[in-house]
């Protein structure tokens, strides 16, 4: 730094006309150096007491006054450009005449606003849009706070706005619980909020098992709910709600009956979605992979019998995977989503519309010049996936066949209702193998090593 | 310690055969037979020490040496102790560079400092940029940070064992060099670990604690903060009458429905009203009575105030000024919410008392809209400027390291407060006038009695504030003082023990402005130029149980952040206008102004 000062100082005394020794012009640097930060030293309270962060002309103007210096600084300083003449050029009156105009400077004018009424910050213009969920987090526990009070008997004080109303009459709906469940559901909460990796372990064993959850189950719903709601963006958050979801499929003390259609649509938004992102801790693919799990749990576990919502939620899947402009995140989760359901699905809803997706895939992936690499390697996972999971389909179906030439040889009364099935299966072979063969072609020899990929956990669940 | 250097200056004698001036040493120094063997006996170690450390002194690369060694030991000493020996390699750093600089070893100290200020950036980046501007003797005098560092001692609290570790480090390895450091510069207090840990708010608080300057030694400070202060309000005032207003108009209230149910039989006993502990009876300052009409319409706003608490949050107001960035200065609205006041930086007030950076203090007429009269007294800018509750005395807070207190019929003022080490940023009338607590920016906030201006208490703390303090509220009952930095940190100090009750960092630029609301004071609201405001529950952080307690009553809350997260009732943040003043009206309304800022 105080180099840059000896050079100065040694261009001004040239300009002066006197000779300065060099050793000197280091001593004075280093001098200058000190009474300059000295100086911004106190423009700097001077800006601080201004409560402002912009350091400005007016400080180092404050700041000399208190130093007790002459400032040569003019007061119309701030709108005469800074003159410097490096090359040599002389300045013509005619350029500053002929500059444009600062803008005029508008006087100032005061505007008055709620920024809060009685604590909830109403949604005007001039508020800011909520979106923070850290804001809503505390929101929502002292929601949970008041209306607790209202649940343990205790009166709320003032008149109750609107938004509180509403959390009263959602309450008061249910049947009343009691304190101890009050306080459980307020510790698995609190633990939704926390960061310790370990309490929330320990809930969530809690949720697989404990059969005293079903009173509060409904208000964890409502939870959940608003959570995803808030949290679209979240992936860590949201995977934690969707661990939560699982355990309550899991548990087996508990029922969940009509409940689980209101699970359904989460698991959906959580697939579709297209605004999550993965972060360094937690990977797209595996909250997907997750959220999969959990269809496929829920189907087999408790709505195996029906197929009515299988196949509308089929057809909500496939309504994204042929809209031409769902981005690559939706037809991902979509993907495992129907793969996750079970193999009828996969070949009602993928095969047939096979050539369409393939095509949608490689094109993105073909085009080497595309602009947006990120967009390359999706629509490979994409396609990765889709060749897969016809892949474990095919798998599948060969197995059985093996298992239906060994049950040949046992000849059990048990394997026989297993190959009527399969013989139906050979004819569903017969429809599909127009598909496979077309796959054949339009992929030739690069499609096998997919059929047989590791990747094949995804429909586990399945096998 | 004369005796000790008499000792040594005869030892130097004695070593160097000086057989003469030794006799004449001897009997002009008055040193008999006895007191010979007394001083024979005594270690040597501090004697050689200033016998020869000018000799070893000499060479500039010892001081790094040194320092370096000291810190890779404390780096690899068991993690129980790291932190508390952290706390003092800061000081030693600092001395090593002023020390090579006052020998002259400018190029040395450079490279020194270039060396080794990293491990200080994090909590010392701004004096570290003032300490490396300095670059010979003289620019040590002038600097007021380097005096300090010069003039005082640093406290550190460490506990026993950690002390005796590094004593022995320093005696192992022969450091005579930071020995001397250490016994000029630093203060060390050696404290139990149980008190160790109290200023700390949960076994998970991580925060490292820093050695503090405040110009007194520890033991002062714990001396001076021991001695009880009367921290409750005058007897009768006005707060007590509304108090007793408001459970008469309940009592009436309650009789006139059970009149219009017609049961007159039953009778409700009228409620007597709690009685206020250590309430001043006999005020030692003098003020004049405020008018009639005028106590009149402030009792009838104070009842009127809706009563704000944890399920009753304020209402917020705010107001932008625009077209304002980098011109307007300071603003505020009156507590009565009929006038907005407003500093700009041509001078001029837009709709009182004001502080300049002239080092005068004006007087300003409402209802005229004059200027009434001129303070002159600060030779320096006057940072803030208040009127005591009751009026007739202000006080200011100056640049030039002191307060002063003025009454308005005097053009000096009088009372001077001086103590600081930096500049008085904030200062605040306690609610009972009998004190007043000024706020720094050597990171401390100190209370003084008003009548005899001397300082009762320093609040102060290794955990404490980490820069200037910008901002001072007093509870309405008088007992606890909130202050916030310009780290957006807010600490409530206990004003009866001196010591932290609860430090809150959620905010995350300069807390601007901190309030109490009116007459129960359950809560906090602060503004910063992180363009929010946020509400705490004052009551909460009152009564959650501090430091070890907490942790055995329940795990649920052992987080220091989950536990701030239930004190931060609310955050409202602003549209793109940092928040430069906020403060409660008598009805319990929150006022918050702002300029809005411009997205360049």
């Amino acid at each position: 730094m105080s180099d840059i000062f000896k050079n100065t100082i040694q261009n001004i005394a040239n300009s002066q006309q006197i000779i300065i020794k060099d050793s000197s012009t280091q001593i004075l640097a280093s001098d200058l150096l000190f009474r300059i930060t000295s100086i911004i030293e106190d423009a700097k309270k001077s800006m601080k007491h201004s409560k402002r962060r912009k350091l400005e002309l007016q400080d180092i103007k404050t700041s000399f006054r208190i130093k007790k210096i002459e400032s040569n600084l003019n007061s119309n300083f701030d709108f005469v450009p800074l003159l410097t003449s490096t090359n040599n050029r002389p300045l013509l009156v005619k350029d500053i005449i002929n500059e444009p105009l600062q803008e005029y400077p508008i006087d100032s004018t005061l505007y008055i606003h709620w920024l809060s009424i009685e604590g909830v910050e109403p949604q005007i213009p001039e508020n800011p849009i909520v979106e923070n969920t850290k804001l809503q987090k505390f929101d929502y526990l002292n929601r949970v706070r008041k209306s607790s009070n209202i649940i343990l008997g205790s009166k709320i004080t003032g008149d109750g706005t609107h938004e509180i109303q509403v959390d009263v009459r959602q309450i008061s709906s249910h049947s009343k619980i009691t304190q101890e469940l009050q306080i459980l559901f307020d510790k698995i909460i609190q633990t939704y909020f926390s960061n310790s990796k370990e309490e929330k372990e320990s809930i969530l064993f809690l949720l697989a098992n404990d059969s005293s959850i079903q009173p509060i189950l409904i208000y964890l719903i409502d939870f959940i709910e608003e959570n995803v709601k808030q949290n679209v963006k979240n992936i860590e958050n949201l995977y934690i709600l969707m661990k939560m979801l699982r355990s309550f499929i899991r548990n087996k003390a508990i029922k969940l009956d009509k409940i689980s259609l209101r699970i359904l649509p989460l698991i959906i938004t959580c697939l579709i979605n297209a605004n999550i992102k993965s972060t360094k801790s937690l990977l797209y693919s595996d909250f997907c992979l997750l959220c999969s799990r959990t269809l496929s749990q829920l189907f087999l576990s408790i709505l195996d019998q029906n197929n009515k919502i299988k196949a509308r939620i089929s057809n909500v899947f496939l309504s994204v995977l042929l809209n031409s402009h769902s981005s690559f995140r939706s037809l991902y989760g979509s993907l495992l989503g129907i793969a996750s359901l079970d193999l009828e699905s996969i070949r009602l809803v993928i095969l047939p519309h096979i050539q369409i997706l393939t095509l949608k895939f490689i094109n993105h992936y073909i085009q080497f010049n595309h602009f947006n690499f990120s967009w390359k390697y999706q629509a490979f996972y994409c396609f990765h996936l889709l060749v897969s999971s016809i892949g474990s389909y095919y798998l599948v179906f060969t197995l059985d066949l093996d298992w239906q030439k060994n049950s040949k040889k046992n000849s059990n009364l048990k394997f026989q209702k297993q190959n009527l099935l399969l013989n139906e299966k050979k004819e569903i072979e017969k429809d599909s193998y127009k598909n496979e063969s077309l796959i054949f072609t339009f992929l030739g020899e690069s499609f096998i090593p997919f059929f047989y990929s590791p990747n094949l956990h995804l429909c586990d669940s399945l096998i | 310690m004369t005796l000790r250097i008499n000792k040594a200056i005869w030892e130097y004698l004695r070593h160097n055969g000086y057989r003469q001036t030794e006799k004449h040493f001897l009997s002009e120094a008055q040193i008999e037979d006895h007191t010979k063997e007394l001083l024979l006996n005594q270690d040597t170690d501090i004697i050689d020490y200033i016998l020869f450390s000018k000799n070893s002194e000499a060479s500039p690369e010892t001081y790094e040496k040194s320092y370096l060694e000291l810190k890779n030991w404390i780096l690899s000493s068991l993690e129980i102790f790291q932190a508390e020996l952290f706390i003092l390699l800061y000081p030693i750093f600092v001395h090593c560079y002023l020390d090579l600089i006052r020998k002259d070893h400018i190029k040395e100290a450079q490279q020194f400092f270039e060396n080794n200020n990293y491990d200080h950036m994090a909590f010392h980046s701004e004096e570290l940029a003032i300490l490396k501007s300095i670059q010979n003797t003289r620019h040590i005098m002038e600097n007021s940070l380097a005096r300090n560092f010069e003039k005082y001692k640093f406290n550190i609290k460490l506990s026993s064992y950690s002390f005796e570790l590094f004593v022995a480090f320093l005696q192992d390895k022969n450091f005579k060099l930071l020995l001397g450091i250490v016994n000029q510069f630093i203060n060390i207090r050696v404290v139990d670990v149980k008190e160790l840990s109290s200023g700390r708010q949960s076994k998970n608080d991580i925060e490292q604690p820093t050695a503090i300057i405040t110009g007194e030694i520890q033991k002062d400070i714990d001396r001076l903060n021991s001695v009880p202060v009367q921290w409750g309000l005058l007897e009768n005032c006005i707060q007590d009458q509304v108090a007793e207003m408001k459970i008469q108009q309940k009592f009436e209230e309650e009789q006139k429905k059970l009149m219009q149910l017609k049961r007159r039989k039953r009778k409700i006993q009228k409620p007597t009203i709690p009685k206020q502990e250590n309430r001043i009876k006999n005020s030692t300052i003098l003020f004049p009575r405020l008018t009639q009409k005028l106590e009149e319409s402030i009792k009838e706003e104070l009842v009127q105030a809706e009563e704000l608490s944890q399920q009753n949050l304020p209402s917020i107001c705010l107001f932008t000024f625009f077209h304002s960035e980098g011109k307007i200065n300071c603003s505020e609205v009156s507590a009565e919410s009929r006038y907005v006041v407003a500093g700009f930086s041509d001078s001029t007030i837009r709709l009182v008392v004001s502080c300049s950076q002239d080092g005068t203090a004006r007087l300003w007429s409402l209802d005229t809209k004059s200027n009434l009269a001129i303070y002159k007294g600060h030779n320096y800018p006057i940072w803030d400027v208040q009127f005591s509750p009751l009026g007739y005395h202000f006080v200011t807070a100056s640049y030039d390291q002191s307060a002063m207190l003025w009454v308005t019929e005097r053009v000096f003022p009088i009372r001077v407060f001086s103590g600081h080490l930096s500049d008085v940023d904030c200062v605040r009338f306690h609610p009972n006038v009998h004190y007043i607590a000024t706020g720094s920016s050597d990171k401390t906030v100190r209370l003084w009695e008003t009548n005899t201006a001397n300082c009762v208490r320093i609040f102060c703390s290794p955990t404490g504030h980490r820069g200037g303090i910008t901002s001072l509220a007093f509870s309405p009952d008088g007992r606890i003082l909130a202050s916030g930095s310009e780290d957006g940190s807010i600490i409530l100090w206990d004003i009866g023990t001196g010591k932290i009750i609860r430090k809150m960092h959620q905010h995350e630029s300069t807390v601007s402005s901190l309030d109490f609301s009116v007459l129960d004071g359950n809560i906090l609201a602060s503004g910063s130029l992180d363009n929010s405001v946020k509400i705490w529950d004052a009551n909460m952080a009152r009564l959650l149980p501090d430091s070890s307690l907490f942790n055995f009553t329940s795990d649920f809350h052992s987080n220091e952040k989950s536990q701030q997260a239930v004190l931060l009732l609310k955050s409202f943040p602003t549209k793109n206008t940092p928040v430069m003043n906020i403060g409660f009206s008598r009805r319990n309304i929150l006022h918050a102004t702002g300029y809005f800022q411009t997205n360049k």
